[in-house]
């Protein structure tokens, strides 16, 4: 085989590789077919062999009485890698990490390694520390905030007594109040004579206060949160008293962002440049990602942003789910990604490539891209025991679901959006305590009727955090729980509580799919469960979850998005607290206490039609075939470009097996389309 | 003295259950290329380890003929007390010999044949710092000089020692014959004590190409004869070379295994005076004799391809 002389360099060192050890590159554009999305970059598995250079590079890693070495080659250590072109330019960089090694009569002979390159690095300097750590957002430094402060006259100045009697207690102050500080309210100013009280804990919260003839409404509007200015008094933010610090706050997700931006070069060696596409989705309102309740060791002290973000996601689950949230995607050019919309990276160039001459016309084989899309494949990985426990029951993942879209050959989109309701595949009935869990909100009058909007149809269960509640309030502080050591009855009722049986339902009163106008939605976020029984006590079990759903009710896109486009919902200003709620009814019964859904982490919305007319496309062809690609650059800069081939146009979606060792043909894949504007825009 | 690397060398770290050690190149203040935890085997007295498997990968680096590892000295230290001490210093000799009368050998050229071309480099390998060369020509005249050994090699340039050299002998045991022959290539290799030897192929070769080319079909306009529906694209080159030693005898047969088991042989053009690193693609070493060939002469024939691929396009 021929060999263009290529190195690859691990630790700084250079690695001895054989006729077999092509260092092979796959580059992925997004799946047609899949609304939610974010490009991923390459990572390849590696087999090197173990020459003498080699073992002593890996410090003879598989050895059967190895210990590491304070310095030297570590499993938790990033160790970098790069590899250059024999004249000198770098191809590609990231991280390596060692999967196993291959021993043979008593002695070893190769080691499979991965090398995570562009954003496969990124992502992983900021996921791991240097030494081998989980990172958190506490990892960041927090840039200066670009916003506009909110109105003073929004701020209800209050004594703790009055607040009392505005709340709609009676008698002298006592007891507890509950409630979310100022961390909910203001991220700069965490000040604990600042709080806000949210409609969503408290059923009978008015529509106004009245202070010194002065009539205060909540910022943003009747039935959203009020804040709480307690003038002059400072009180202690210990057990017995207030509970502010049970109350989850938020931080403004523009922020979060520009922080990620700002520390990327320094944590990860990867500097990362957000596109000012992705910062005009985010825009000048305010969005608020929730982030987990103060650890006990911080409370009682000056609580500071860094306290707040410890313990919360790494930044690169942060950056993954919000790039899959709104669609984004990534341009690597080695040193420097950048994250942008769809429709930016589409229009970076408009020039239109000739595949004509590079194409091996012998191994082109076309299929139509929506052979397989008869189902739509809503797959969320579950985590934790409730979704082990799902799994064992179920035979699949948790939130394994398949829509049947009831797709029949030749049927036009018309057809389908009139044909059959939307179904999800036949799933198990649960034994045991079966809940339809149902969604509302709140209406503007604060009266707290119900309007039932959908039903979920999946949750991610990772840890869960436990209240005590006694008596309609939170007495006592949360133990923090992986789900695999709850105990078994808490966790039979959140594995009861994870209703399978809920299917979504695209379709109008009339039971078919309307005019395919409807809405596509992804969401993440907290939700708490009705208080269960443990240890004697009734508890709270909070979970972050995320959740997809479809509709087509009118009522359902006006109450969420104040008649914007979905993808506009979170233009509104609105605070977390804002957002829909949803309650669960045990069979047969009454709704029973709200489960609350906050956090903005992610919500992404395409329309409905859209999905459908590009995933029914008869003319929508895949092709596949041998490409040469010498003299171009080969990486993630050549994905998204157009091409010109046989009388049409084509982007080019995968590079499969790229050697840059080796003048052979690459593996291709190309997906017709009819217009480059038309592809890139409603794209996002 | 040193102890060959393929014979199994054992230490004994002490009585404790376990020992932290390390193993440092060369000296107590060397690079240390090895920490393990080494646990006690169960019934066993004491906590024994095993250190060819490390110290080999320290001795076998694929060398050029400029260098020869013929020995080197490894420490080994354990942990007591917070602090390191040395537990033992062995060397080790790059002996893949397997053979147990090598063991107090300081011998590491085993040429197969004496007869060497006038243009032919002469390799010795040897731990001395200096080799005598005795020499005498065809017109009777004798001389001796001492050559420099470098990096555990003494090179002998026959044509440097006088115009009509006819004999040499290094270092009072290896005695060549210097000839004129017509031959083209020499083979220079590494041999089972890590020393380097050189072997004239006295018999004659063959050399070939071997092709991989890469067809791929393209448009075309079939108005034009001269457009290609299929093209050429690419031609992927390895050059072979079949090589035969001249006749042995029994002895020299035997040491034949140096060459053929050898992993870094290299191919002297003397035409072209131009080296080649080869890959040896024989898999079986036949160890021939007169007799076990119903006595005909003996002789080997090398296959081997050129290391570096080439290409056309």
């Amino acid at each position: 085989m021929t060999r263009n002389r290529i190195t690859l360099y691990i630790g700084g060192r250079s690695v001895d590789m054989d006729s077999q050890s092509f260092v092979l590159f796959n580059y992925t554009q997004d799946d047609l077919t899949n609304p939610a999305i974010v490009r991923n970059s390459y990572s390849q598995q590696l087999t090197i062999p173990a020459t003498p250079a080699n073992n002593d590079l890996f410090d003879h890693f598989g050895q059967l009485d190895r210990i590491t070495a304070e310095a030297g080659f570590g499993l938790l250590r990033k160790t970098p890698f790069s590899i250059f072109s024999e004249t000198g330019e770098l191809l590609e960089s990231g991280y390596v990490r060692m999967d196993g090694v291959t021993r043979e009569k008593g002695r070893n002979k190769s080691y499979k390694v991965t090398l995570f390159g562009d954003l496969g690095s990124l992502f992983y300097g900021y996921a791991f520390g240097v030494d081998g750590t989980p990172l958190s957002l506490g990892c960041l430094t927090i840039v200066d905030p670009e916003l506009t402060d909110y109105p003073p006259d929004t701020e209800i100045p209050l004594d703790l007594s009055e607040f009392w009697g505005a709340h709609g207690f009676t008698g002298e102050f006592s007891g507890i109040i509950n409630f979310a500080p100022t961390y909910a309210g203001y991220p700069e100013e965490f000040d604990a004579g600042k709080a806000i009280i949210s409609p969503n804990l408290y059923a009978n919260v008015p529509s106004s206060i009245y202070k010194d003839s002065t009539r205060y409404v909540p910022m943003g509007g009747i039935g959203q949160p009020y804040i709480i200015n307690f003038a002059g008094e400072k009180y202690d933010l210990e057990v017995g008293e207030f509970r502010a610090y049970l109350m989850r706050p938020v931080i403004n997700v523009n922020r979060l962002l520009r922080s990620i931006e700002y520390c990327s070069s320094e944590i990860t060696g990867k500097s990362l440049v957000i596109d000012g596409s992705v910062y005009s989705i985010v825009g000048e309102d305010v969005i608020w990602m929730t982030l987990p309740t103060i650890k006990p060791e911080y409370r009682g002290a000056s609580i500071t942003l860094e306290h707040l973000l410890e313990g919360t996601v790494s930044p690169a689950a942060f950056i993954i789910g919000f790039a899959k949230a709104f669609g984004l995607v990534f341009h690597t050019d080695h040193d420097t990604i950048t994250m942008m919309t769809r429709d930016a990276w589409y229009s970076r160039s408009s020039d239109v490539l000739d595949l004509t001459e590079r194409v091996d016309i012998g191994s082109i084989e076309l299929s139509p891209v929506f052979a397989d899309a008869h189902f739509f494949d809503f797959s969320i990985p579950g985590l934790g025991y409730g979704a082990e426990q799902k799994k064992k029951a179920s035979g699949r993942e948790l939130g394994s679901l398949l829509v049947d879209t009831g797709y029949i050959y030749n049927d036009t989109v018309e057809d389908v959006l009139d044909g059959t309701p939307f179904k999800v595949a036949d799933e198990p009935r649960l034994q045991s305590r079966s809940f339809i869990v149902s969604a509302f909100k709140t209406n503007n009058a604060g009266t707290g009727v119900e309007e039932e909007y959908l039903p979920q149809t999946s949750y991610e269960v990772v840890t869960a955090h436990m209240y005590k509640y006694e008596s309609g309030r939170i007495t006592e502080e949360a133990q923090d729980l992986p789900l695999d050591s709850m105990p078994s009855n808490i966790a039979q009722d959140m594995y009861n509580f994870l209703d399978w049986n809920t299917r979504p339902e695209l379709c109008g009163d009339d039971m078919k799919p309307q005019d395919g106008s409807g809405v596509l939605l992804y969401y993440n976020g907290f939700v708490n469960t009705p208080a269960v029984e443990y240890d004697g006590g009734d508890y709270i079990i909070d979970f972050p979850a995320k959740k997809y759903w479809l509709t087509v009710y009118d009522a359902v896109r006006i109450a969420l998005n104040d008649g914007m486009d979905c993808w506009d919902m979170r233009h509104s200003g609105r605070s977390v607290t804002a957002l829909p709620e949803f309650s669960y009814v045990a069979a047969g019964g009454t709704a029973a206490d709200s489960l609350r859904m906050d956090g903005g982490e992610g919500i992404y919305a395409r329309r409905w039609k859209k999905y459908i007319t590009d995933l029914y496309d008869q003319d929508t062809y895949r092709m596949t075939c041998r490409v040469n690609l010498r003299g171009m650059q080969v990486g993630q800069e050549l994905l998204g470009r157009f091409w010109w081939y046989g009388g049409s146009l084509w982007v080019l979606n995968r590079i499969n097996n790229h050697s840059l060792a080796t003048d052979d043909l690459t593996e291709c894949e190309f997906i017709r389309i009819k217009d480059t504007e038309d592809y890139t825009n409603g794209q996002q | 003295m040193a102890t060959p690397i393929w014979q199994d060398y054992t230490l004994s770290l002490g009585t404790a259950d376990y020992y932290d050690y390390r193993i440092l190149l060369d000296s107590p203040t060397g690079e240390i290329i090895y920490n393990g935890r080494a646990r006690k085997r169960p019934g066993a007295v004491s906590v024994t380890i095993k250190l060819n498997g490390i110290c080999s990968n320290y001795m076998s680096n694929y060398t050029s003929i400029d260098k020869a590892v013929l020995e080197r000295t490894f420490v080994v230290q354990s942990l007591a007390g917070g602090s390191w001490t040395t537990v033992n210093t062995v060397t080790f000799s790059n002996d893949w010999s397997y053979d147990s009368d090598l063991l107090v050998s300081d011998i590491y050229s085993f040429p197969v044949s004496h007869i060497v071309d006038r243009r032919q480099l002469i390799l010795y390998a040897t731990m001395k710092s200096s080799v005598t060369v005795n020499w005498s020509a065809s017109d009777g005249t004798t001389g001796s000089t001492d050559v420099e050994v470098e990096n555990c090699i003494a090179y002998i340039d026959p044509s440097t020692l006088a115009e009509d050299v006819a004999e040499i002998t290094v270092d009072g045991r290896l005695h060549y014959t210097v000839t004129d022959s017509c031959r083209r290539y020499v083979l220079y290799y590494v041999n089972e004590r890590g020393g380097w030897d050189t072997l004239l192929m006295e018999g004659r070769h063959k050399e070939s190409d071997e092709l991989t080319r890469q067809v791929i079909s393209v448009e075309y306009d079939n108005r034009y004869n001269e457009d290609p529906g299929r093209r050429n694209s690419l031609n992927d080159i390895t050059h072979k070379v079949t090589l035969h030693t001249g006749w042995l005898d029994d002895a020299s047969s035997m040491l034949m295994r140096h060459l053929l088991n050898s992993h870094n042989v290299q191919l002297f053009d003397m035409e072209k005076n131009e080296w080649h690193p080869l890959i040896l693609t024989s898999t079986t070493t036949e160890y021939k004799t007169f007799e076990n060939l119903n006595r005909q002469a003996v002789f080997y024939t090398i296959e081997a391809e050129f290391s570096n691929t080439r290409i056309r396009k």
